[in-house]
């Protein structure tokens, strides 16, 4: 599984990076590079089975237990 | 950022908007949920309150021709409180990415592929996706007019084969059902599939005719509406006092379809209709979040940021509900309409406020750049 995550990783960089290098882009370089590591970093720990922050999970708490909004 | 040379028409902007609002009709299940045989008068509330925020949205587009939402919030908020909330809009528009793909795979796994890996068809919907959003606007919208025909002959066709399945009794009583359950479906159907259209703000800088966005916007609506309130209509009738009880009533009903030895199996057909309304819906929220960074962080382009997107709308659609329960809670509990009504209709308003308090709601008009 690790293998396939790292081919998919290498995959996704080779579309974008080379061109980015090319044409000396190194702002969007730089950012691009954080996000992937960003999403390389996830897809590792997801794929270990830990537990990744849900986006909704702040959200839901924000609305139901601190602003007490909440239908039944 | 450059302004894009791909530019739409009113009329792909209006279908593209009609079938953002179809591929959400796998959602159906919550209407039939809070309102039971009454959903039907959900859906019509849903569509009056959506009314005056489809309104405020028109003024917001015309009072900026051409521009996208992180561009009026620079415009009406100024360069810190602007960028707050255009980071916020991006946040919502990546969370949506993330739930529409999870809905894909629950469906998907729950349905049709119940032995694939759940990762496997999200990858595959996601490169799909992705593919079409680094195509651009252009290539994107230009199956909106061909998905939006499709799905509606489809719906024609399918409700005239149920027609001996079909008891208007089903409908019966009206008015019965606390006032909570009509306020509730009315909610989420204003907020969920409706008003979550605030996303083509994004694809406003590739409108040919920036002054023909209210007739867009009215018109995807209207087709949007007239299909959910014509599927949930079908499918009571079908199934009565049944329909709450199942998780894909419209999939459900498709099953029921047998004429004769020719017509059966259509829930194929209809499952096919709906991944490529879901894949539309998908590729439009990735194409508002990317767009949206690119503009944010004054990129020349948004594409090389896709594949890097996709990948993450991958991993958290996996990981941002622990079982299919907890998705089905974080909609029941209307924790998922509250949490779109502060993107769909508090930020809009206070974007709107800020707009007249500062003096931009004369009949000053922001000229496009």
């Amino acid at each position: 599984m690790i293998i396939l995550i790292i081919i998919f990783f290498i995959l996704i960089a080779l579309a974008d990076f080379p061109a980015l290098i090319k044409y000396k882009k190194w702002y969007e370089f730089t950012v691009l590079s954080v996000f992937f590591l960003c999403a390389f970093v996830l897809a590792i720990l997801q794929w270990r089975g830990i537990s990744i922050p849900s986006p909704t999970k702040g959200a839901v708490f924000i609305i139901q237990d601190v602003l007490h909004l909440k239908y039944s | 950022m450059k302004k894009s040379p791909e530019q739409i028409s009113t009329a792909q902007m209006m279908f593209s908007v009609g079938c953002f609002i179809q591929g959400s009709t796998l959602l159906t299940y919550l209407i039939h949920g809070f309102a039971k045989q009454e959903a039907w008068i959900g859906v019509l509330l849903g569509c009056l309150i959506s009314m005056p925020i489809i309104w405020m949205y028109t003024y917001l587009a015309k009072k900026f021709p051409g521009k996208s939402l992180i561009e009026i919030h620079d415009i009406v908020l100024g360069r810190i409180a602007g960028k707050i909330f255009s980071a916020l809009y991006i946040y919502f528009f990546l969370s949506l990415v993330f739930l529409n793909t999870r809905d894909i795979g629950d469906f998907v796994g729950g349905s049709l592929l119940q032995v694939t890996p759940t990762p496997v068809v999200l990858i595959m919907f996601l490169f799909i996706c992705c593919w079409a959003v680094r195509k651009g606007v252009k290539t994107m919208t230009r199956y909106a007019t061909l998905f939006v025909i499709i799905a509606f002959v489809f719906l024609l066709f399918t409700s005239s084969l149920l027609i001996s399945n079909m008891k208007f009794s089903n409908f019966l009583p009206v008015f019965t059902l606390p006032l909570k359950n009509y306020v509730q479906s009315a909610h989420t159907v204003a907020m969920i599939p409706i008003c979550e259209i605030v996303v083509f703000f994004m694809l406003f800088p590739n409108f040919q005719n920036a002054k023909g966005s209210g007739k867009a916007l009215w018109g995807g609506f209207a087709i949007g509406a007239v299909t959910l309130l014509f599927n949930v209509a079908r499918d009571t009738a079908v199934l009565g006092p049944y329909t709450p009880l199942v998780t894909f009533p419209s999939f459900l009903v498709m099953r029921i379809i047998n004429v004769g030895t020719v017509f059966t199996r259509v829930e194929v057909l209809y499952s096919v209709i709906l991944i490529s309304l879901l894949f539309f819906k998908t590729a439009i929220l990735l194409y508002a979040a990317v767009f949206g960074i690119s503009q944010l962080l004054k990129f020349d382009s948004y594409k090389f940021l896709v594949p890097t997107f996709a990948a993450i709308a991958v991993i958290f659609a996996l990981a941002i509900f622990d079982s299919s329960m907890e998705h089905a809670d974080y909609a029941i509990t209307g924790a998922a309409a509250f949490y779109t009504s502060f993107f769909e209709l508090i930020l809009p308003v206070i974007t709107l406020t800020v707009a007249a308090v500062r003096g931009f709601s004369g009949k000053k008009e922001i000229v496009p750049s």
